[in-house]
């Protein structure tokens, strides 16, 4: 239905444009594939990538597969059904999605990860990432400073199948594991989500009432751990996020939130949308397949210049 | 006495799985990698990966030769422009990174912060009596300085970003246990120092915080 609705959209904007009197040559599409756009994160990183195509001479698609590997598969034979030229893809896993990229290779249509690595190379042209490890680094040594190193505290952890919800917490880790006296207390999974991390943080805080701090994987979850904490009226709390969003920074500023690590995630669909772009040129990117780009620890001093997920 | 030692871990690293499986059948083995390594499980923990390993065979017959050609006298390279600096002595592996730049350093300590485990210590290159740069000496080290300078291993070459920082990770554990966990850390201030180090030019005005790859203390001055 989707679809054929789709094919009647290209075929009226055809219409339009021999109507015009314009050569009939349809551009270069782009297909931009991301988790859902609840998440301004991946919001971002969509509009990054939309309008960077759209700016090179491109037409875009954009569709989102909600984290779901099965979705993810129906977005990418979309993709392939409409003669993308290539794929911005920001993954629902790192074993699932290797089969979704390599249909699409097999296809002809390369790939540019961003945000997420898969388990292997040569898939994907490109993946680029953000360097979570000297991010959660960024964001432990602040958390620790903001602890005065000492006492307990609770870590909430992203999607277990995200290599970035790994990571994160293992930057988070080799920082804080060297203070003995921190203690954690409470490690669970919201999955990202920020209704599952006011439930996650409401529970906790009943197991924990002494707690003094928590250390989050990303902003949405922050966020619901900030609500419950709120509820609770616990904002003597001390919480340090990860991801730049709007929403964290406006909790920063109104003294909330304490501190958060932004990921340069426009910028990084940017830069995948440019290298699709070389790549559909001379068939190279020019860079390795696997990318990092350093993060920025925000806290009240510059919190005031960060907007849509890139520093004024 | 090292090899001695060397084989006081293996016999213990051999009898360990073995003492697990008498008592835990069924514990996955990443909970005993994850809890060895000091560090916390996750889903991507991977045993047959041993960074240690890695480290201990690139170390002497490919890291330091490396270097050592890749290195720039400090002054030298500090009156470069960080791209020029970069490279000419230097290695980033995308253009979306800093440089990490390779030094060779022959100054005088000024201080010494060691009453935290991110031990430092201050180092005057130019006999000015100012610190030129810091010198992390551990055991906790900030940032991957030294896996960053390499050109012949890269992200590309392992599984994932956690295993790239796995590497990192034992790169700076290499040069603490073989050279900095020695230093006499009350008797720095005043000693000479030479040293090989890296460090990443993310603020190249800021002054360098130098992870060592080679350090030698000599005699205290006046």
């Amino acid at each position: 239905m989707r679809f054929t609705k789709a094919l009647l959209a290209a075929g009226i904007a055809g219409t339009l444009a021999l109507g015009f009197g314009v050569a009939a040559q349809a551009k270069d599409l782009v297909a931009v594939i991301t988790p859902s756009h609840d998440n301004p994160f991946f919001k971002a990183e969509a509009e990054g990538a939309q309008k960077r195509a759209q700016a090179l001479g491109y037409d875009t698609i954009v569709l989102v597969h909600d984290d779901d590997a099965n979705k993810q598969m129906e977005r990418i034979d979309t993709a392939i059904a409409r003669g993308a030229k290539a794929i911005i893809l920001d993954n629902a896993g790192a074993d699932a999605t290797v089969a979704a990229v390599q249909k699409a290779k097999d296809a002809g249509i390369p790939s540019f990860l961003i945000d997420r690595e898969i388990n292997v190379t040569g898939v994907a042209v490109a993946q680029i990432v953000s360097n979570n490890y000297q991010g959660a680094q960024l964001g432990a040594q602040e958390f620790v400073k903001l602890m005065g190193e000492k006492g307990n505290y609770a870590e909430l952890v992203g999607r277990e199948a995200d290599t970035n919800a790994g990571i994160r917490s293992q930057g988070y880790h080799d920082v804080i594991d060297d203070y003995p006296d921190l203690k954690m207390v409470a490690r669970q999974s919201a999955n990202w989500s920020q209704t599952e991390a006011f439930a996650k943080m409401e529970s906790i805080l009943q197991a924990h009432p002494d707690i003094k701090g928590v250390i989050s994987g990303n902003d949405t979850m922050a966020m619901g751990a900030w609500a419950a904490l709120t509820a609770a009226g616990r904002t003597d709390v001390i919480l340090v996020g990860f991801d730049g969003s709007n929403d964290v920074r406006d909790s920063i500023r109104q003294g909330g939130i304490k501190a958060t690590v932004l990921q340069p995630a426009y910028r990084q669909a940017e830069l995948a949308v440019e290298q699709a772009d070389q790549f559909l040129k001379t068939g190279k990117t020019g860079q390795p397949e696997k990318q990092l780009m350093d993060c920025l620890l925000i806290t009240p001093d510059n919190a005031g210049k960060l907007e849509t997920f890139a520093m004024k | 006495m090292a090899p001695s030692r060397r084989l006081v871990i293996a016999i213990l690293a051999a009898g360990l799985p073995l003492a697990a499986c008498k008592l835990v059948k069924n514990e996955p083995p990443q909970v005993a990698s994850a809890a060895a390594s000091g560090s916390v499980a996750t889903s991507f923990d991977n045993p047959a990966f041993d960074p240690e390993k890695t480290v201990e065979e690139i170390w002497q017959p490919k890291l330091l030769p490396y270097l050592k050609a890749k290195a720039g006298p400090f002054a030298e390279l500090r009156a470069l422009a960080p791209d020029e600096a970069g490279k000419r002595f230097g290695h980033r592996a995308v253009d979306s990174m800093p440089w990490t730049v390779a030094a060779t350093v022959e100054g005088r300590i000024t201080a010494a912060d060691t009453g935290t485990r991110a031990a430092t210590i201050e180092v005057d290159a130019d006999g000015d009596g100012a610190a030129d740069l810091t010198v992390q000496i551990g055991p906790v080290f900030k940032g991957t300085a030294l896996r960053d300078s390499i050109d012949f291993l890269s992200f590309n070459s392992f599984a994932n970003q956690i295993e790239y920082a796995k590497f990192g990770k034992a790169l700076n554990a290499h040069i603490y246990n073989a050279t900095l966990a020695a230093l006499p850390r009350d008797k720095l201030v005043g000693r000479t120092v030479t040293l090989l180090g890296v460090f990443t030019l993310d603020d190249p005005k800021a002054k360098p915080l130098v992870t060592p790859a080679e350090l030698g203390l000599g005699e205290a001055t006046p």
